[in-house]
């Protein structure tokens, strides 16, 4: 981060009384630029300022020139956008250093050195956008003994308000930086001669080592959160007795389901064709009399349609024995998505009024039925599917399965698109009748529901 | 359709010597024959399309192998499915559950919980036509799975209908309205009790063992003291027992009594090479689970690294051989080293219990506050304490690195910042190697708050099903496996320390836009501990500062606004939430009392002030703050060099010089 030692011994020589005194700035100036590399430029800034601060620059030729270097470094820019800008403000308004009469003398951190009037003078023109090269060509102590005391009228607002302004735009935090080397002078003289050599070791010390940009600013408190807590953390180990938990033989093999074959093979048949009444009979009377058997009568969700479809009494009979199983939603399911018909209609209405079915399968069950009635192709059955719905949904609101509510908007729409058709005209009527709370939902038994669909086909 | 019926009749139509045969296999299965039972399976082998035949000879030959041929068992049953058209995430036969069963019962044991689920939970759906024996074990096993994840709302809910619904089988609710139903009681009682009496005595006590685990996993103590206390009725002394009534009373805290139970365990007692679990284990593990509870965490340190020894003696003794199935998973290495890394957190270990934790995370990554405590374990690694921020003996050997020179031009150099807390880094390292440094921590905070359970973890079942297809069951919602489950109270505690853990960690990394807005988010919450409102403040006034915003964080830094720093909710709300149990130790924090926490906030107001160049408003307050230290009010260790600082910018070099004097040690400084 800073210049290595050897560099450091070549700026160092370049500050050298005699060297300062030999050459004209000019010539130190070239000198700086031939023996540092661009880069390295803002090192050697920073060890200008240390030397400054820390005065560590005995001779006023010295310190002079060290300034000229600084402004050097980045000739050609403008002073605004120079890193080291505010330093020359410094030195040509240094801050009040006599609060009130009698007080000590306030001594600021990183200070720089007071300098005479010629010297200011010459600051103020380096620094100003008047040409240098007169000037440069002087050696330092030309310039320091020259009597040009007169206030040069060199106009800095303009630069001073630029990097105000600039100043103005950190935040405080940067604003606040103090440089970390404070100089703390020993009261008592040593007795011994200071030794030239020690100085140069520390003077190598500030302005090769990290001391270099070190800086203090004011630091926050920051305490570090607590460890959290909470209750039954650690884990408890209880016996869980994995050896229970083993592989299971299958024990009914070879062992057919005798009490169910009939009942399997009825079932079997009713998948393809309406059952005969007494065979109907049988096949109830079988599942009235052993509660598990249905499920051994090999029915499958896959398989309910086909039985709707031939022998609807039987499927209710088999829901309602399934109500209890874990299987029912996926039968519900099933029946909610297959083809929508009479005899499925008549399944649900019988479901409806015996047991409480989900809210959302029935309205699912009556979005599909609406939405099939819509995009049916074939007029006639259209016109019949339409009139099955209508008594269905009636048959629905008069139970109170359904709170028309929640599905008045889609049925009311539905009521009017089949305007044109006696049921849906009825179902509207006794929508509004609803609306305007003339009906109290009391009457109507459950039960003619089917003689109402059987005289719509 | 036509030719799937074909196998099946053929299925049901057995001959007498056929069925002869079976009977034979069974019963000598049941025996212990297997040699004899397999040889009955051999001579059924025409039976080509009879799965069951084809299932029981893999279930028999892997008995044969005393259940330890896993690996052949699990090959033979996959090539069982291809053979007979299975789809493993498919069931619509009460038939094909067994091998749906043994499949699931093979991941259980080797620990693939929510595998192990989602196929019992499509078995599950065949309970009721299963045969009871089968029933009875596909019930226990999804109840040990839903407590193996922690989701005990299920499982309870399965336990009682496991205890109704298999022997009392009510009649369906039938709507009043319809009478001409028939419900035939006495054909259901009827066929029932076909089981024996004594098979459903063992299986009522299994479940009220499951019933106590739960409930005491619930923190229902008074539900689980009575499960407890019908098992010791009917069961006199069984090692269960004891164990759950230590854990009753451990969660009662009652430590001393869980200790003795624990200690009254004989050597006999706790030999347990047959059961696949070791007893041992249990014992050390669960008395360092006691000691953690009563505060002392090096002792319970002690008592996990002695159930990690047994722990991997215990799975030692049963690698010669290959294990037998139901010793797959009889490691608890996870669970202590989880549990050692918790102690070793509160013991102050924090780089020791980072490394138990990282190993522990790899099995529970899902759970958040384990990632919280890992970030816990770093932040301890980069501070230990906060205490050093107070201590000014020590400070002030720090406050100076260097003096240089001498006479004339002697120089002392001030250190860079006192405190340590930030560490910005230059070199973009690396967030995500499991180092216990800030940047991983960041990274672990953020997994913690993202796992933090939600309240909408329960998605509603779909009605649309393809049938006989489960949809894949959703993740389970991240819980704390492996410890219970949280209560309302605790998630809201996780999620404030997780934030502010994220705040400080963020205003140490410098990146305080987003500290600002985890410390924002923090003073949001709508139950916070006084602490965290403290820290919520402090962290937001500091990321404002820095992002220049003074007159904003004088705001945050207004002593109002915190009024305790408790680190516990009020004893009232904790009631409300039914959370009885007491099992963690006291919690320890510097500052721990107000007046030391309100000299910080003053200092801080000081820093503000003194940033702003109002030095002398600043310089005042510091007076004040210094004037009220005392054993009761701890003041910073900082304050000093504010002074040193305030001094050096109004000019008064003397004074500053005479500070240095006063506060650094006479042999460094000459003069």
């Amino acid at each position: 981060m800073a210049l290595s030692v050897s560099q450091c011994d070549i700026l160092l020589n370049l500050l050298n009384e005699n060297n300062v005194k030999a050459h004209t700035l000019e010539a130190i100036t070239n000198d700086l630029h031939k023996k540092f590399e661009q880069v390295d430029y803002f090192k050697v800034g920073s060890c200008l300022v240390m030397l400054l601060q820390q005065d560590l620059l005995e001779e006023p030729e010295q310190r002079l020139t060290a300034v000229t270097l600084l402004h050097e470094l980045y000739r050609g820019e403008a002073i605004e956008n120079t890193p080291f800008a505010n330093v020359f403000i410094h030195l040509l308004h240094p801050p009040e250093q006599q609060s009130n009469v009698g007080a000590p003398k306030l001594e600021y951190p990183g200070q720089l050195p007071k300098l005479t009037a010629p010297e200011k003078n010459f600051v103020a023109q380096l620094i100003s956008d008047v040409p240098k090269d007169a000037i440069l060509k002087k050696t330092a102590a030309q310039i320091i003994n020259s009597d040009n005391v007169a206030p040069t009228n060199i106009d800095l607002s303009a630069i001073q308000l630029a990097l105000a302004e600039k100043q103005s735009e950190l935040p405080h935090t940067c604003r606040s930086v103090i440089p970390a080397v404070i100089p703390f002078p020993e009261k008592q003289t040593n007795s011994y001669a200071i030794e030239t050599d020690k100085k140069d070791d520390y003077i190598q010390k500030l302005l090769t080592t990290d001391s270099l940009y070190r800086i203090y600013q004011p630091e926050f408190v920051t305490l570090a959160p607590p460890l959290l807590n909470c209750k039954d953390e650690p884990v408890w180990l209880n016996v869980t007795s994995p050896k229970e938990h083993t592989i299971a033989y299958d024990t009914t093999m070879c062992i057919p389901n005798m009490a169910g074959q009939e009942a399997r093979q009825l079932m079997t048949k009713a998948y393809k064709a309406a059952l005969s009444l007494q065979q109907q009979q049988q096949l109830l009377n079988e599942l009235d009399n052993d509660s598990k058997l249905v499920y051994h009568i090999g029915l499958t969700p896959s398989k309910l349609p086909e039985l709707v479809e031939n022998n609807p009494l039987i499927a209710i009979e088999v829901l309602l024995k399934l109500m209890q199983s874990k299987q029912i939603t996926e039968y519900f399911s099933v029946l909610v998505n297959m083809e929508m018909s009479l005899h499925s209609m008549e399944v649900v209405n019988r479901l409806t009024t015996t047991v409480d079915l989900p809210t959302e399968f029935v309205h699912l069950y009556i979005s599909n039925c609406i939405s099939t009635c819509e995009t049916i192709k074939d007029r006639y059955m259209q016109n019949r599917l339409v009139r099955l719905v209508c008594v269905f949904l009636q048959s629905l609101i008069r139970n109170k399965i359904i709170n028309v509510q929640e599905l008045f908007i889609e049925v009311q729409a539905f009521c009017i698109e089949f305007s044109r058709i006696r049921e849906a005209a009825a179902l509207f009527r006794l929508l509004k009748q609803l609306e305007s709370g003339e009906l109290g939902l009391s009457m109507s038994p459950p039960s003619s529901i089917k003689g109402k669909l059987e005289g719509c086909k | 359709m036509a030719e799937k019926e074909e196998p099946e009749k053929s299925m049901d139509c057995v001959s007498e010597t056929e069925r002869e045969f079976a009977q034979t296999a069974l019963s000598e299965f049941q025996f212990g024959n297997y040699t004899a039972s397999l040889q009955s399976i051999n001579k059924l082998e025409n039976r080509t399309y009879d799965l069951k035949v084809a299932h029981n000879k893999i279930v028999v030959e892997y008995f044969k192998t005393d259940l330890k041929a896993t690996d052949i068992f699990q090959k033979s049953l996959t090539s069982f499915y291809t053979q007979f058209n299975l789809r493993m995430d498919k069931l619509d036969d009460v038939d094909h559950c067994v091998a749906h069963y043994n499949q699931a019962v093979l991941l259980y044991h080797q620990r693939q919980y929510s595998q192990a689920i989602r196929i019992m939970e499509r078995v599950y759906k065949f309970i009721e036509p299963m045969d009871e024996t089968l029933a009875q074990q596909v019930g226990l096993l999804l109840v040990e799975l839903h407590m193996c994840t922690k989701q005990l709302v299920k499982a309870s809910g399965l336990l009682s209908f496991l205890e109704n619904q298999l022997f009392n089988n009510n009649p369906i609710v039938i709507k009043q309205s319809d009478k001409t139903h028939k419900v035939c009681d006495k054909e259901v009682k009827a066929k029932t009790f076909t089981v024996s009496n004594t098979t459903i005595e063992q299986f009522k006590k299994k479940l009220v063992i499951y019933k106590a685990r739960c409930f005491l996993m619930m923190h229902s103590l008074n539900a689980g003291s009575r499960e407890i206390d019908i098992l010791s009725d009917r069961n006199g002394k069984i090692i269960a027992t004891t164990f759950l009534k230590a854990n009753l009373e451990y969660l009662r805290g009652k430590y001393e009594e869980a200790i003795a139970m624990l200690n009254k365990l004989t050597i006999e007692e706790l030999d347990s090479s047959e059961v696949g679990e070791s007893y041992l284990v249990m014992q050390y593990n669960n008395l360092g689970t006691i000691h953690h509870a009563m505060g002392k965490p090096h002792l319970a340190c002690h008592y996990y690294q002695k159930a990690i020894k047994a722990d991997t003696e215990f799975n030692q003794k049963q690698e010669n051989g290959d294990k037998p199935l139901f010793s797959l998973g009889s490691s608890k290495y996870h669970e202590l080293v989880y549990n050692l890394g918790i102690s070793l957190l509160h013991a102050g270990r924090p780089a020791h219990a980072f490394d138990c934790l990282i190993i522990a995370v790899r099995r529970y990554h899902r759970n958040s506050r384990l990632w919280l405590r890992l970030a816990e374990c770093c932040i301890i690694v980069h501070k230990e304490s906060n205490e050093v921020d107070f201590d000014i003996q020590r400070k002030q050997k720090e406050m100076f690195v260097e003096v240089i020179g001498s006479n004339k031009h002697q120089k002392i150099i001030l250190a860079k910042n006192l405190s340590k807390d930030k560490k910005y880094s230059v070199e973009g390292e690396p967030y995500a190697v499991p180092v216990p440094t800030l940047e991983f921590a960041s990274l672990c905070l953020r997994n913690a708050y993202l796992l933090l359970p939600s309240d909408t973890s329960s998605s509603p079942i779909p009605l649309l099903l393809i049938p006989g297809v489960t949809p894949p069951a959703p993740p389970p919602s991240p819980g704390p496996a492996p410890s219970v489950p949280l209560s309302p109270n605790c998630v809201a505690a996780l999620k404030n320390s997780i934030l502010a853990a994220s705040a400080y960690v963020c205003l140490c990394l410098g990146d305080y836009v987003v500290a600002l807005e985890y410390a924002r988010n923090l003073l949001r919450q709508p139950r916070l501990l006084g602490t965290h409102r403290l820290l919520g403040h402090l962290y937001a006034a500091e990321a404002l500062i820095l992002l220049d915003n003074i007159s904003d964080a004088l705001d945050h830094l207004n002593p109002e606004n915190v009024k305790d720093i408790s680190l516990e909710y009020p004893v009232a709300e904790v009631v409300e939430d039914k959370q009885n149990i007491e099992t963690n130790p006291s919690p320890k924090w510097f500052p721990s009392n107000l007046a030391s926490a309100h000299a910080v906030m003053q200092y801080n107001v000081a820093v503000c002030k003194t940033l702003r160049g109002q030095l002398d408003q600043a310089a005042t307050l510091l007076k004040q703050i210094w004037k009220g230290r005392g054993p009761n009010c701890k003041v910073p260790a900082l304050i000093i060099m504010l002074v040193l600082y305030i001094e050096l910018q109004l000019g008064h070099a003397d004074i500053a010089r005479s500070l240095i004097k006063q506060y650094s040690l006479p042999c460094r400084v000459n003069g």
